[in-house]
């Protein structure tokens, strides 16, 4: 998370000084009535940690069997054509539940250091290139640098540099990459079972990291259901954060072309789709609905996501806030340049991220995407975690 | 009118002289001038630095001091995103802003080891490994080894001898790097000087009322040193390896917080030296010992003749300033040659020789891997973390649990106040102040801690002088915050080397000079254990 966020989070909970009284377990005869608004973030924090973090977790965890499973039988089936294919797939669809997991990057993903161990970026190729000539396998992969290993090695091998296309051929890939693919997929495979299993069997002998988020209380991780609540809140403005000021601003820079060094996914022209899940992370936190669609949802606060805990202080800003999301995800599908917002399926891309950096018309649209994506990060920190300070939690 | 918060704790610490005088246990409050009056009702810990918003999650220990504004924020900003940066190898083309990690290394990012500007902690395959079953440090560790080979305790501070600094390990340095770049060990890609693996040994401890406690700690075994490849302790006799000697000491680090830095750098060396009883003279059991350390800046910058500083950072009070801590880091830690640490940690030896010969490019940029810029703003943000609000100070139990703490002794070496002086400001490379930090000057705080070295016994003796520190001798750390330690990182322990996994196991660990405080602890009944470990919480 960039510190303009956390700092933004910190002086509007600073204001809200209610919180910490209220957590003081003060007050006597004179302290006059609690204006707050009683909220018991029981049914909201039980469905984000089951159906939205935990089940994502497990999602990408089947998404890492499905894509070792399909590099395995790139290598048993002689690499062929259609199976190059089914592995590059495999290689977008596992995408999707990761960067839909990015706006609750804390616990165990975070502790375990999953994060740098899978999505490491920028890749080093020269010593990718230099280290796959040793042969390695899943424990060498396990015991070397960040930069290359995780889904961008494996990227690269399957797509190509992704400069003049993203489609790389079976023919292409040579016998010391398969061999190496299939060491970067178990490696890829070991971190997702190991993130999931943190959330539905144990993490560090404390048990599910579920159960830890779902049972707030003193002495515990996590103080209160204010505190967990607020962990929520800020992780969803902290990926808001990432994606509009670092994921497309880094690559954007100030003028035209552009970095396409800093562009992550640029092998298989598949920022767009990052972004967009990205921001669906956030959504799906707020709505309490995994893979939300706008199009065809209706918003209510008895999904129990975040909306709910808004939508109690103040409809208005709760309808908002989801607008904002809306908004965020229809901006970045513009960017691939055909004029087409009508869906938030971004696949198919017109034209990459990559090259949308370089001319004018790109950048103009890149830059309403940040924009878009900032309002949220905006109205999450001023307007809605303040509310947390003016809440009488149940627990 | 009296406070109504005031009335409740005049009614609250009634009952607590009641409950203690009910309890027994026996305990008087030690005769250090110290009342819990001091610090019962502190809630901003850090002075006007701190963050009292009341967050109490993963950014606890990751927000700026709260007296900040304009440039001084801007710049903490700026070191906020310097920390977060991922080394690679150099030279990279495409990438020349983050390039310079290694040769050897121990980690690629300052957030890596001080997780969330908190502490660090091992991996999940160790702490979940079978008892007795070695795991290898990989990428991601925030653990590492200090190594010397002297000298040993009769040695007698000079500047000849830099005050007793550690003596490097021939053809190694003092601090055995586990990770390499690839190429400096063609046998062992991206392993470093050797391979480290750690386990676990667990022992159990009873308290007085018979409830046990099962304490484990970390052992550490070195494979693999570059001067002969794979061998491990016991394959020959004697070993081949100068790593594998008798003579090589070695001592555990884990990754500590770092917020508040700032505030412990800013109080004034006269009231450290007045709570130093090095000899005990009072015989009260606690000596209370400065670490004078020899002053890289002053040596090497100032080429002051006699560079000494007193000791303020790190678990054996070893290095003088936070600069000196940073700096050392991004040469140490992670092989990022900067403008007080120009040169690799393994220049000289063969090791770094070899590497040089086939890879002539990566020749450490005479001390410019990483600008003097970045250096400034990493050491301002380090500076200028903000030190957490203490939460809950109505809650009874925390209240008798502050009682507690004072009458088992716990305030003899955890002093709870200070109010600071001047910073010395961030050094420039030619030795000036480069960066003044007025937001931490004249700052009443409470760290709980008197800065000074103890020794701790033999549970945790590293046996490992450094400077003045024998191999039992820590420094007593600081305790705000340390309610938050696990909220920010759930797999934090406690200690130099993180082996209590909780905060009753760190007291249990303590011996020598805190045997006695541990003890009261130890035979205290279960509800006042809680109630001191609340208030631990509190902080």
């Amino acid at each position: 998370m960039k510190k303009h966020s956390k700092l933004l989070i910190a002086s509007t909970l600073a204001a809200s000084t209610l919180f910490i009284s209220a957590c003081g377990g003060g007050g006597g005869g004179g302290t006059p009535p609690s204006t707050n608004v009683s909220y018991d973030a029981k049914a909201t924090i039980d469905n984000v940690a089951d159906n939205i973090i935990t089940k994502t977790y497990t999602d990408l965890d089947t998404a890492a069997a499905a894509l070792l499973a399909a590099v395995q039988a790139l290598q048993a089936g002689g690499a062929t054509e259609p199976e190059m294919d089914t592995a590059q797939a495999a290689w977008i669809a596992a995408r999707v539940p990761w960067e839909s997991s990015e706006g609750f990057l804390f616990g165990p993903v975070d502790s375990l250091g999953i994060d740098p161990a899978i999505d490491s970026w920028p890749l080093n190729t020269a010593d990718l290139v230099a280290f796959m000539a040793s042969n390695p396998d899943q424990t060498a992969i396990e015991a070397a640098s960040d930069d290359v290993r995780g889904f961008h090695a494996i990227e690269w091998l399957l797509f190509g540099d992704g400069v003049a296309d993203n489609e790389k051929t079976a023919a292409e890939l040579t016998p010391g990459e398969m061999g190496y693919l299939i060491a970067l997929a178990q490696a890829f495979k070991a971190q997702t079972g190991l993130l999931a299993s943190s959330w539905t069997t144990d993490f560090n002998g404390a048990g599910p990291y579920a159960t830890i988020l779902k049972t707030p209380g003193a002495g515990q991780t996590f103080a209160s259901q204010g505190a967990v609540m607020e962990e929520l809140i800020a992780a969803m403005s902290g990926i808001a954060d990432e994606v509009a000021n670092a994921k497309i601003a880094e690559p954007l820079g100030t003028a035209a072309p552009g970095d396409t060094s800093k562009v992550e996914s640029q092998y298989s022209w598949n920022s767009l789709t990052d972004f967009h899940n990205n921001i669906q992370s956030i959504m799906n936190v707020y709505t309490g609905k995994q893979g939300y669609d706008w199009q065809t949802d209706t918003i209510s606060s008895g999904l129990n996501g975040v909306y709910a805990f808004v939508e109690k202080h103040d409809p208005a800003l709760a309808l908002r806030v989801l607008t904002e999301i809306t908004d965020a995800q229809k901006a970045i599908a513009l960017v691939k340049g055909d004029g087409i917002d009508t869906t938030t399926d971004i696949t198919g891309t017109a034209k990459p991220f990559r090259e949308q950096i370089k001319d004018a018309a790109g950048r103009a649209l890149i830059q309403t995407a940040i924009d878009a994506v900032n309002t949220i990060m905006t109205t999450l920190n001023d307007d809605v975690i303040p509310l947390i300070g003016k809440t009488d939690f149940a627990g | 009118m009296n406070n109504p918060i005031n009335l409740i704790s005049t009614i609250i610490l009634g009952s607590i002289t009641l409950a203690c005088t009910g309890c027994g246990g026996g305990s008087n409050p030690p005769d250090n001038g110290i009342k819990v009056s001091d610090y019962i009702d502190a809630v901003n810990l850090g002075g006007e630095t701190t963050e009292f918003s009341g967050l109490t999650n993963r950014i606890s220990f990751d927000l700026p001091a709260t007296n900040l504004t304009g440039a001084a924020l801007d710049m903490h900003i700026r070191g906020d995103g310097e920390f977060e940066r991922q080394f690679t190898k150099a030279p990279s083309v495409q990438h020349p802003d983050i390039d310079g990690v290694g040769p050897v290394f121990n980690n690629n990012a300052c957030l890596e080891c001080h997780n969330r500007d908190g502490r660090g902690n091992y991996s999940f395959q160790a702490l979940t490994a079978p008892q007795d079953e070695w795991t290898k440090l990989g990428a991601n560790e925030a653990v590492f080894l200090r190594i010397s080979v002297g000298p040993d305790e009769t040695c007698v501070p000079d500047a000849g001898n830099c005050y007793c600094a550690p003596k490097d390990v021939p053809g190694f340095s003092s601090q055995l790097f586990h990770r390499g770049v690839l190429g400096v060990r063609p046998d062992s890609p991206f392993t470093g000087q050797a391979d480290v693996y750690v386990k676990f040994e667990e022992e159990e401890i009873s308290y007085a009322d018979g409830e046990k406690v099962t304490l484990r700690k970390p052992v550490f075994e070195i494979r693999n040193p570059y001067d002969h490849p794979s061998e491990k302790p016991g394959d020959n006799t004697p070993p081949i390896s100068r790593l594998l000697q008798q003579d090589v000491m070695t001592s555990t680090r884990m990754g500590m917080p770092v917020f508040g830095l700032g505030l412990l750098e800013a109080i004034k060396e006269e009231d450290i030296l007045a709570l130093a009883d090095p000899d005990d003279s009072d015989g009260d059991g606690i000596s209370g010992k400065p670490n004078w350390v020899c002053d890289p800046v002053k040596k090497n910058i100032l080429s002051d003749p006699d560079p000494k500083s007193l000791g303020r950072f790190g678990w054996k009070a070893n290095t003088p300033t936070v600069a000196v801590q940073g700096a050392g880091a991004y040469r140490g830690d992670m092989g990022v040659t900067n403008y007080f640490f120009p040169d690799e940690s393994i220049v000289g030896t063969v090791l770094h020789d070899t590497y040089l010969a086939t890879n002539p490019e990566d020749n450490g940029q005479n001390g410019a891997e990483v600008s003097a810029t970045v250096v400034q703003d990493v050491m301002f943000y380090t500076n200028t973390l903000a030190v957490p609000a203490r939460r809950n100070i109505n809650d009874p139990a925390v209240r008798k649990g502050a009682e507690l703490f004072h009458s088992a002794g716990c305030t003899s070496c955890h002093t709870p106040s200070f109010t600071t002086g001047s910073h010395p400001g961030i050094p420039a490379p030619d030795g000036t102040v480069a960066v003044t930090i007025p937001e931490v000057e004249n700052q009443k705080i409470f760290p709980f801690t008197d800065m000074l070295l103890h020794d701790m016994g033999d549970g945790l003796a590293d046996n490992r002088p450094d400077f003045s520190a024998n191999g039992k001798e820590w420094k007593t750390r600081p305790l705000w915050g340390i309610g938050l330690t696990q909220t920010v990182n759930p797999l934090a322990g406690f200690l130099h080397d993180s082996r209590a996994g909780t905060l009753e196991e760190a007291i249990l660990w303590h011996g020598g000079e805190a045997e006695v405080a541990k003890e009261a602890f130890r035979t205290m009944v279960k509800a006042d254990r809680e109630a001191l470990v609340a208030f631990l919480k509190s902080l």
